[in-house]
C-alpha cells in the first residue's frame, strides 16, 4: 500500500467535490420530481443518457459543444411535458405503478437509442482542453469548469425556487400537496413543470458529463442508483439535503479510495449510507 | 408521501377483508387452477423440446414472482433488492454442489436456508424503513452484493460464473437424472405447485389477513395491537425464501451460477411481473412472467429492440388496469355479476 | 350465470389445449430427409453491455454463410443461419442456446463475445450434443469450464498474455503496473500477465482493480502507481478505456502503456489524441490491412465490406474487427471437418469432434487471420497474435508474435473425455 501523502489526499477530496456538483445537478432534478410528484423516476438515468447522446449530435451538426448546454435541456424539457401529461399523470398517487411505468419509459428510451445511436462507446472530445496543475496532477480544466457551471445552475435553481412566485408554488407542493391544492394551486400544471424541469436538469447533467464519462446507451444505469441514494439519504423533499449528500458522497468516495481498494471504498460508502438511514430514517435533513 | 398502491382513496382494513373473503370464496379459482395443473402435467411429454424448456424456466420464475407478490402485493413493500436472494439461492446450490459435493436435496436446503438467513439480516435493517426509503435501502443492499459478487471471483467465479454437474435426484426408491428434460419439467412443476399451495395457505391464514391489513392501513393495524414490523419482516423473509428457491432451481436448470444472478435486472423484473400481472393475486405475477418470457423468447428473434414493445405494453396495461391483467379480469367479472 | 362463467372457463381451457396441439403438430411435422440444410446458430450480443460487438459478428456470420452457399454449401447441403440475441447476459444466453438447438434445430452454435454467456452455454452444449464455438477469451473455456463439445474459436487470455509478455519486457519496460476492470476478464488478464512478465524477467510492482463502469479513474491512479514503474498493462474497453487513458495521462504522462485485446477495437486512433500516442495494444487481428497484407485477408475484407483502414464500407465508421475472424473461421473449419469425416447428422458428432481435434488450417480467405489449429488436448485455437502501436495518430503493427510463442502447456486433456 502506498503511503498516504497529504497532496494525494487533498487532490482526491477536491476531485470528488468537483464531480459532486455535477452529480448534485442530476440528483436535484430527481429530488424535485420525487418531492413534488412522489414518483420514483427510474427513467431519470436514461434522460441523463439522452442528454449526453444529443450533445454528441449537436456537436456533430453544429460543430459547437456549448450550444448543446442550451439546446438539449430545452428539447428534453419539451419532451417531458407530454410524457408527464399522457403517460405518468394517469397513474398519479400510485407510486409503485408509476415507478414501473417509468421502467417502461426507460426500456423505450434505451432501445430507441440503441437502434439509432448504436451500441458503441463513443468518445466525446474535450471541448475545453485546458490543463491545470492540481496537487501535481495535470487536471482537466473542463472538470473545474463543469463544477462552476453546475454551481451557477444550482444557484439559478435556488433563486427560481425561493424568489420567484412559480418556484414558491413548487416548494409549497413539496411541503404539503393537499394544502397547496386547497389553496387553489393548479397541481397538474405544477407537476408538469416540475417533471420538465427535473428532466432538463438531468439532461444538462448528461451534456456536461459527456466529455468526462463518454457516451454509451446504458450509461444512465451508473448514475440512477447513485442519485436515488443521494436523494434519500439527503432527505426526501429537502433540496439542501440532496446537495449536501451529493457533495458528501463524492468527496468521501474520493477520500476513502486512498486507503481502501476501489471496491471496498464503494462498499464502505454504501454501508455509511445504510447507517445514516438507520439513525435518521427520514434522511439527514428531514423535517 | 404515502408509498401505497392500494387504489383510489383510503379503504379500511375491514373492507379489505371483505374483498378478500369474496375473492377466496370465489369457487372457480381452485377449479381453474386444478384444470391448469392437469393440463400442465398431461402436456409435459408431448411438448416440443424448445417449448418445454421455456415452460420449465417460466415455472421456476413464477415461484420468484409469487414470492415477491407477498412482499409488494400483500404488504406493500416495494423492494429493489430481490436479486440478492435470487443470487444467494443460486450460489447456495452451486457452491454446495461444487465444494461440498452435496446431493440435490441438501444443496436446495442450504440454498433456501442461506436466503432465509440473509433475508432476515437485511430485513432487520430494511423493514424498519417504509415507502421510498425502503425502496432505496434495498437498492443499496443490492449494490453492495452485486459489487462484491463481481469482485470476489475466487468464490463466485465473478461474471464468468461457475458451472456444475447436477447430481441425480434421489427419491429414496429411485434415482432420476435432471438431464432428462421430462424429469426437470416435473421437478420444476413440483416446486411450483408446492410454492403455490404454501403461498395460498399463507394468504388465507390469519397471517395473510394481517398482511392485508398492513397494506390497507398499517397505522390502524398497529393500533389493533399487531407488531407491524414483525409481520413486515415475515413477509420480507417469505419473499426472500421463494426468491432463493427460485434462484436455486434456476441455477440447477442452467447448471450454472454467476454474478449475473445478482444483477439489477433480477431486481426490476419481479416488480414488472407483479405489476403487469396484478398485485396481490398470486396468479397475476405468473401471467406477468409468461408475458415477459414469451417476448424475450419469440419476439427478440424478430426484433432485437423488443423491449420497446414491452415498455409500451407495460404502460398500456397499467393505464387500462392499474391492478394488472388479473385485476382487469376480476373487475370485468365483478361488473358482469352486478348486472346479473 | 354460474354456468355461463364455467362455460367460459371450459372454453378457454379447451382453446389452450387446441393451441398447444397445433403447436405440437407443426413441430412434429415430418421433414423431407436427405437434402435438409445444415443449420448453424449464432448467439450474438445484439443488445446489452457488449452491444457494440453483436452487429459486426452478425454481419460477418451472414457473409460467411452466403459465401459458403455460393460455393455449394457443405457436402452438397446448403447452410442456414439462425441468429439470436443473448442480451450480453448469461441467463438469457443459456435460454437462447437452448432455443437455437431445441426450437430451431441447429446443428452447431457459434459465438457470444461475453465469457459469462460462453461459460454458461458450455455444459448445455454437451447436454444437447451440440458442438459449440464460443468467441470469448476466458482461458477456462479451454480449461476446466469447457468440455469436449467446446472449441474456443478465438485466442484466449493466457495465450495473449504469454505472447505479449516477452515483447513487453524486451521492448517496453521491466517494471510494470497492471490496471484492470474488476471482473473476470480483467482479473484473468492481471493474473496471466503477472505470471508471464515475471517469467520473462520483469516485475509487476502494483496491481490495481477498478469497478466496471468507472468514469473517474483519478482516485485509483493518483498515488497508486509507484514512481519507478515504467509501464502499465491495462485491461478495459469502451468508456472505461477512454476515461482510463485520459486520467492516466493526467497522472503519469510519461509512462508506457500496453493494452489487452479489445481496448482500441473500432476506435479512431487519431481521435484519442496525445494520451494515446505511442500506446501499444494486443490484438489477434490487425485493424489495418497493412498489418497483415495477405491476399486471403484482402479478400476476406472485401467480402465482409471493410476497407483496408478498418472502416466499414457504406457507413465509413470503424468496424469492430477484433474477434470477427473467430466467427468467420469456424464456419469454414466445420465445412472442412464435415467433408473429411462424412458427418451427416448429430449422431456423427463424435467422429466430427475427433476430426476437428488437432486439425490444421492454412491461411487464406477462409482463414484470414493466418495459419491456425485446434489443439487436440484442450480445444484451444492456436494462432499468432499482434502488438499494435499508435504512432502519429495511426495504427501500425509493432510486432507479430508467432503461434509458437503464444502456445502454453495445455491444462486439460479432452481427448480422454468420453462423449
Amino acid at each position: 500500500m502506498p503511503s498516504i501523502d497529504v497532496s494525494t489526499l487533498l487532490f482526491l477530496l477536491s476531485d470528488g467535490l468537483l464531480w459532486g456538483f455535477t452529480i448534485a445537478l442530476v440528483a436535484l432534478g430527481l429530488s424535485l420530481i420525487f418531492g413534488v410528484m412522489g414518483i420514483v423516476n427510474m427513467a431519470h438515468g436514461d434522460i441523463y443518457m439522452v442528454g449526453a447522446v444529443l450533445a454528441l449530435y449537436v456537436l456533430e451538426w453544429t460543430g459547437n459543444f456549448w450550444l448543446s448546454i442550451i439546446i438539449v435541456p430545452v428539447v428534453i424539457g419539451l419532451l417531458c411535458v407530454p410524457t408527464e401529461r399522457f403517460v405518468l399523470r394517469p397513474f398519479e398517487g400510485r407510486p409503485a405503478v408509476t415507478m414501473i411505468a417509468t421502467v417502461g419509459i426507460a426500456y423505450i428510451i434505451q432501445q430507441v437509442v440503441l437502434a439509432t445511436f448504436g451500441g458503441m462507446h463513443e468518445k466525446m472530445p474535450n471541448p475545453w482542453p485546458v490543463v491545470i496543475n492540481l496537487f501535481d496532477v495535470g487536471y482537466s480544466g473542463y472538470r473545474v469548469l463543469i463544477a462552476v457551471i453546475s454551481v451557477v445552475i444550482i444557484i439559478g435553481l435556488w433563486f427560481f425556487l425561493y424568489k420567484t412566485s412559480y418556484g414558491i408554488l413548487i416548494r409549497a407542493s413539496i411541503q404539503d400537496k393537499e394544502m397547496a391544492n386547497a389553496m387553489g394551486i393548479n397541481s397538474n400544471k405544477i407537476a408538469m413543470a416540475t417533471f420538465a424541469l427535473g428532466g432538463a436538469l438531468a439532461a444538462i447533467g448528461g451534456v456536461l458529463a459527456a466529455p468526462v464519462t463518454q457516451v454509451f446507451y446504458l450509461m444512465g444505469a451508473d448514475v440512477i442508483l447513485l442519485c436515488f441514494i443521494i436523494v434519500i439519504v439527503g432527505g426526501l423533499g429537502s433540496l439542501k439535503g440532496t446537495l449536501i449528500a451529493a457533495l458528501m458522497f463524492c468527496t468521501l468516495q474520493g477520500g476513502m479510495s486512498i486507503i481502501l481498494t476501489p471496491v471496498e471504498a464503494k462498499v464502505a460508502i454504501f454501508v455509511i449510507m445504510i447507517l445514516v438511514l438507520l439513525f435518521r430514517p427520514r434522511g439527514m435533513f428531514a423535517k | 408521501m404515502p408509498f401505497k398502491d392500494s387504489g383510489q382513496g383510503l379503504r379500511t382494513a375491514s373492507s379489505g377483508f371483505r374483498e378478500f373473503k369474496s375473492r377466496m370464496s370465489n369457487k372457480q379459482t381452485p377449479f381453474v387452477m386444478l384444470a391448469v395443473a392437469v393440463v400442465v402435467i398431461l402436456i409435459g411429454p408431448f411438448l416440443p423440446p424448445g417449448l418445454r424448456s421455456l415452460v420449465i424456466e417460466i415455472m421456476i420464475l413464477c415461484i420468484f414472482a409469487m414470492g415477491y407478490d407477498i412482499l409488494l402485493g400483500f404488504t406493500d413493500q416495494c423492494s429493489l433488492g430481490q436479486s440478492i436472494f435470487f443470487g444467494t439461492g443460486a450460489y447456495g446450490v452451486v457452491l454446495a454442489i461444487s465444494y461440498l459435493n452435496a446431493n440435490l436435496w441438501l444443496a436446495l436446503i442450504i440454498a433456501v436456508i442461506a436466503s432465509i438467513v440473509l433475508a432476515f439480516l437485511t430485513g432487520l435493517i430494511a423493514v424498519r424503513l417504509s415507502e421510498a426509503y425502503f425502496v432505496i435501502i434495498t437498492a443499496i443492499f443490492f449494490s453492495i452484493f452485486y459489487l462484491l459478487s463481481l469482485s470476489m471471483s475466487w468464490l463466485t467465479g465473478g461474471d464468468d460464473g461457475i458451472s456444475i454437474t447436477v447430481p441425480s435426484l434421489s427419491l429414496g426408491f429411485t434415482e432420476l437424472s435432471l438431464y432428462n428434460p421430462l424429469v426437470n419439467y416435473y421437478f420444476a412443476f413440483f416446486f411450483l405447485i408446492i410454492s403455490y399451495l404454501i403461498l395460498t395457505r399463507v394468504v388465507g391464514s390469519p397471517l395473510g389477513k394481517v398482511f392485508i391489513s398492513i397494506r390497507e392501513n398499517s397505522e390502524r393495524t398497529k393500533f389493533l395491537g399487531y407488531n407491524v414490523f414483525r409481520y413486515k419482516l415475515i413477509a420480507f423473509i417469505l419473499a426472500g425464501l421463494f426468491a432463493g428457491l427460485s434462484g436455486a432451481l434456476y441455477a440447477i436448470r442452467l447448471r450454472y451460477g454467476s454474478a449475473d444472478f445478482f444483477s439489477f435486472d433480477w431486481s426490476v423484473l419481479p416488480i414488472v411481473w407483479v405489476l403487469i400481472g396484478g398485485t396481490g393475486t398470486l396468479i397475476g405475477p405468473c401471467i406477468g412472467v409468461v408475458i415477459m418470457s414469451l417476448f424475450q423468447y419469440y419476439v427478440s428473434a424478430w426484433w432485437a429492440q423488443y423491449l420497446i414493445i414491452v415498455g409500451v405494453l407495460i404502460i398500456v396495461i397499467l393505464r387500462v388496469s392499474p391492478k394488472g391483467i388479473v385485476g382487469y379480469i376480476r373487475s370485468r367479472k365483478g361488473k358482469v355479476k352486478e348486472k346479473g | 350465470m354460474e354456468r355461463n362463467v364455467r362455460l367460459k372457463v371450459i372454453g378457454s381451457v379447451s382453446l389452450i389445449v387446441v393451441l398447444l396441439v397445433t403447436m405440437l403438430v407443426t413441430a412434429c411435422a415430418p421433414k423431407s430427409a436427405g437434402e435438409e440444410p445444415i443449420k448453424i446458430g449464432l448467439l450474438a450480443n445484439k443488445t446489452g453491455g457488449l452491444a457494440a460487438y453483436g452487429y459486426s459478428h452478425e454481419k460477418v456470420a451472414i457473409a460467411a454463410v452466403d459465401q459458403l452457399n455460393a460455393e455449394g454449401g457443405i457436402a452438397g447441403r446448403s447452410v442456414e443461419l439462425y441468429v439470436e440475441d443473448d442480451e450480453s447476459k448469461p441467463s438469457v444466453g443459456a435460454t437462447k442456446f437452448r432455443k437455437l438447438v431445441e426450437n430451431n434445430g441447429v446443428d452447431f452454435v457459434l459465438d457470444s463475445n461475453s465469457s459469462g454467456v460462453a461459460v454458461a452455454c458450455c455444459p448445455i452444449a454437451k447436454e444437447l450434443n451440440t458442438i459449440y464455438f464460443p468467441c470469448s477469451s476466458a482461458t477456462e473455456i479451454s480449461g476446466d469450464k469447457g468440455n469436449r463439445y467446446i472449441f474456443q474459436a478465438c485466442t484466449n487470455v493466457r495465450e495473449e498474455c504469454k505472447g505479449a509478455a516477452k515483447f513487453a519486457v524486451d521492448n517496453i519496460g521491466k517494471k510494470w503496473v497492471t490496471v484492470v476492470v474488476d471482473y473476470s476478464w480483467g482479473q484473468a488478464n492481471e493474473e496471466a500477465f503477472t505470471t508471464y512478465v515475471t517469467q520473462n524477467g520483469g516485475t509487476v510492482l502494483a496491481s490495481i482493480r477498478v469497478p466496471l463502469g468507472t468514469s473517474n479513474w483519478l482516485p485509483y491512479l493518483k498515488g497508486k502507481i509507484p514512481a519507478d514503474a515504467e509501464a502499465v498493462y491495462f485491461a478495459n474497453f469502451g468508456s472505461d478505456f477512454l476515461c482510463f487513458l485520459r486520467d492516466l495521462y493526467a497522472v503519469r504522462p510519461d509512462i508506457e502503456k500496453l493494452g489487452a485485446v479489445y481496448a482500441i477495437s473500432a476506435r479512431d486512433p487519431a481521435e484519442l489524441g496525445a494520451p494515446a500516442e505511442g500506446l501499444y495494444c494486443l490484438t489477434s487481428y490487425p485493424t489495418r490491412l497493412a498489418g497483415l497484407d495477405t491476399p486471403g485477408n484482402k479478400e476476406y475484407r472485401d467480402i465482409i465490406g471493410v476497407n483496408s483502414d478498418g472502416l466499414e464500407i457504406g457507413t465509413d465508421k470503424y468496424f469492430v474487427l477484433a474477434y470477427d475472424w473467430a466467427v468467420w473461421e469456424p464456419i469454414f473449419a466445420l465445412k472442412a471437418a464435415i467433408e473429411k469425416s462424412g458427418w451427416t447428422s448429430k449422431a456423427d458428432n463424435p467422429a466430427l469432434i475427433e476430426t476437428l481435434e488437432g486439425m490444421h488450417f492454412e491461411a487464406g480467405v477462409k482463414f484470414p487471420q493466418g495459419d491456425m489449429y485446434y489443439r487436440a488436448a484442450d480445444h484451444a485455437t492456436i494462432a499468432g497474435i499482434y502488438v499494435e502501436q499508435i504512432v502519429n495518430g495511426e495504427l501500425t503493427v509493432a510486432a507479430a508474435v508467432p503461434a509458437s510463442e503464444v502456445v502454453y502447456t495445455s491444462l486439460v486433456d479432452r481427448t480422454k473425455e468420453p462423449f
